[in-house]
């Protein structure tokens, strides 16, 4: 079949690579964008899926996340060991501290955890160590980036010098900085007697649903989650303000998408007006004519996504060199669902000429040129 | 009414014919109640000064143009009475169309070109192509194929739209002044391709044009004037030969003797206009012989 669609976006070289530039460009504010939503959920939802746990009890109606407040008596740790089925039980003490570096007061959150159990220590590291000894912290890459730490170096938190000896990554969240601490040392920032949570590590075998319910029945004054569950009330806490901004972007983003397709096939069809006058009085019907649109208009937009799904990766990691709080994650369901949105955006362009495409008469073709 | 041709099969038979633009007092009668039978396998020629309505009847004959009242039967079918989304297929399936400027799809090869309007009617693969180039071959374009209308003369041009026009076998060829844009040489040789395929494949040929040479090449002339059909000149009528329009010889003072030829003309402006190049306007000069 000889495929007028595509002959035409070849003859139109120029005019067609522009176009998908802009597509590119709408791609790239897309991925950045919801990828950007994705690095906070990913950094929220680590903070607890990976903390070790398979449970964390906190203050009756609080959850594990950074914005809910979590006080507990150090007492009801023993409480936890002697229900069936728990086997290891770690206080976690996470407290936010502003303080001052290189000039520029830096939101601070200090993580105290058990570092016999592991509970509630860095996930993932991208230098040194992550078991910190009394007087040491591991701190986030980010953090260490921007105001220029490394390790081996000190951070004074609250009066108190800590010494570097390990790079965390995934613990930068757009507000603030996760360090880690000893239990011990994070202690000096709450009253005694106090922690914020506790987390639990039931027996290999054991059902984490019984464990909870048991833990429910001995303690009914503390508010016990899974891992899961407590991830997604962080997730629902932290990430739930910035939702709506980050649907509003990806809304211009693809608005971008659709105008510059749009304009594209729009700008097309006026050019071959006579054209398509033409195969109307050859005899072709308002559906083939529609085809050959929608066939452009969705070559634009898939080859504008490819081209932007390829560019936009490395470019994401450049930008994120430059400037280290660019905390962005693409994963493949994203990928997936902004190809099925560019398709969509193909399909919603093709109509902005149907009108135009309609009224041309196949008359046209008696005026001459 | 016409009837003549080669047999007496009508192809295109025009029922009272009538095209009005406008309403009330600047309505328009771009057609005026033309009736006519063109047979198959004749050649017609649709002749007549600017204006006359020529395009607007070919318009109406190839299903492109509503009448305002009348009737248009192809082949016996009454394309008129047929619901506007039928009509594509009737074009496709009964008429060739040459243009006056050839209409090709400039991001096309010639080959595309002809190829496309098998595709329209579902003709697709190596055999649609293979008749598409065959059919270019014949009209001398075989080592053309590839090429896309830019890097075609004018005459190879209109050569590639003819071919575009007879590749489904439609039997009934419409051209819209088909040597408009062409210089004498080719469009002589375009005119003569229509009436070889008017002759070799019996197909009806109707062309409209201004151009007063192709009436050698043409079975019949029809004249066209204020949207009525003249069948014949009366006695003592003559056209101008610089505006086409009828001319009654012994009601104008506008005369002028040139080479043994006596021309007629509608104004002094017109006289004036055959005087200062007399040569470019005698071919068109009609006597009422015809």
């Amino acid at each position: 079949m000889v495929s007028v669609a595509r002959q035409n976006l070849l003859h139109e070289k120029s005019k067609v690579a522009l176009s998908i530039s802009g597509v590119v460009l709408s791609v790239f504010l897309i991925f950045a964008t919801l990828g950007l939503y994705n690095g906070i959920i990913t950094v929220v939802e680590n903070m607890t899926t990976k903390s070790g746990a398979d449970l964390w009890v906190t203050s009756r109606g609080s959850s594990g996340s950074l914005h809910s407040p979590s006080l507990l008596n150090t007492g009801i740790g023993e409480r936890l060991r002697q229900i069936p089925d728990v086997n290891k039980v770690a206080a976690l003490i996470r407290r936010p501290v502003a303080t001052t570096l290189n000039g520029e007061k830096v939101l601070i959150n200090i993580n105290g955890f058990d570092t016999i159990t592991g509970l509630g220590g860095p996930w993932k590291m991208v230098g040194g160590s992550a078991r910190p000894a009394n007087g040491e912290i591991v701190i986030d890459r980010v953090l260490a980036r921007k105001y220029a730490l490394r390790i081996g170096g000190t951070l004074a938190l609250e009066g108190k010098q800590f010494k570097i000896i390990g790079l965390s990554d995934e613990t930068f969240n757009m507000i603030s900085y996760l360090v880690f601490v000893t239990a011990d040392d994070a202690r000096s920032f709450l009253p005694s007697g106090l922690t914020n949570f506790f987390l639990v590590k039931t027996a290999p075998s054991a059902d984490i649903a019984s464990v909870k319910a048991s833990i429910t029945s001995a303690l009914p004054d503390v508010s016990v989650a899974t891992a899961d569950e407590s991830a997604q009330d962080a997730k629902n806490e932290t990430v739930g303000g910035f939702l709506p901004i980050v649907m509003v972007i990806s809304a211009v983003g693809v608005l971008v998408g659709i105008l510059v397709v749009g304009l594209l096939v729009y700008t097309m069809t006026v050019e071959k007006s006579q054209e398509y006058g033409v195969l109307r009085a050859l005899g072709s019907t308002d559906g083939y004519l529609y085809r050959i649109v929608l066939f452009q208009a969705l070559a634009v937009a898939v080859l504008g996504f490819a081209a932007g799904a390829v560019v936009s990766p490395p470019l994401i990691a450049l930008i994120r060199y430059l400037v280290p709080e660019f905390v962005v994650e693409i994963t493949v369901p994203m990928v997936l669902w902004s190809l099925v949105l560019f398709i969509a955006t193909g399909i919603i362009a093709s109509f902005i000429p149907l009108r135009r495409l309609s009224r041309i008469d196949p008359a046209i073709v008696f005026k001459g040129k | 009414m016409v009837r003549t041709g080669s047999n007496n099969e009508v192809l295109i038979d025009l029922q009272h014919l009538k095209k009005v633009y406008g309403e009330g007092h600047v309505a328009v009668k771009a057609v005026n109640d033309v009736s006519l039978h063109v047979c198959k396998g004749e050649m017609v020629a649709i002749m007549g000064p600017s204006g006359s309505g020529k395009t607007t009847l070919l318009q109406m004959v190839g299903g492109l143009l509503r009448p305002t009242s009348g009737e248009v039967f192809i082949a016996g079918e009454n394309i008129t009475a047929l619901p506007e989304k039928e009509l594509p297929r009737i074009r496709l399936k009964n008429f060739g169309f040459v243009f006056q400027t050839p209409n090709l799809l400039a991001a096309l090869t010639a080959l595309q070109n002809v190829e496309l309007v098998m595709s329209l009617s579902g003709h697709n693969g190596k055999a649609s192509r293979k008749s598409a180039a065959d059919m270019l071959a014949q009209l001398g374009l075989g080592a053309r194929l590839h090429q896309k209308p830019a890097q075609l003369s004018g005459g190879e041009q209109q050569r590639v739209a003819i071919a575009r026009a007879l590749v489904n076998d439609p039997p009934v060829l419409l051209a819209d002044e088909p040597t408009a844009n062409l210089d004498s040489q080719n469009g002589r040789a375009v005119m003569e391709l229509l009436q070889n395929v008017s002759r070799q494949k019996g197909k009806t040929v109707v062309v409209v044009s201004h151009d007063m040479r192709i009436r050698y090449l043409v079975d019949r002339v029809l004249w066209l004037e204020d949207g009525r059909l003249r069948l014949r000149f009366a006695e003592g009528m003559t056209v101008d030969p610089v505006c086409l329009m009828v001319v009654e010889k012994d009601k104008t003072l506008q005369v002028v003797d040139y080479e043994k030829e006596r021309y007629y003309f509608c104004s002094a402006e017109c006289r004036r206009e055959f005087e200062k190049s007399p040569e470019k306007y005698k071919e068109a000069r009609l006597s009422s012989r015809e």
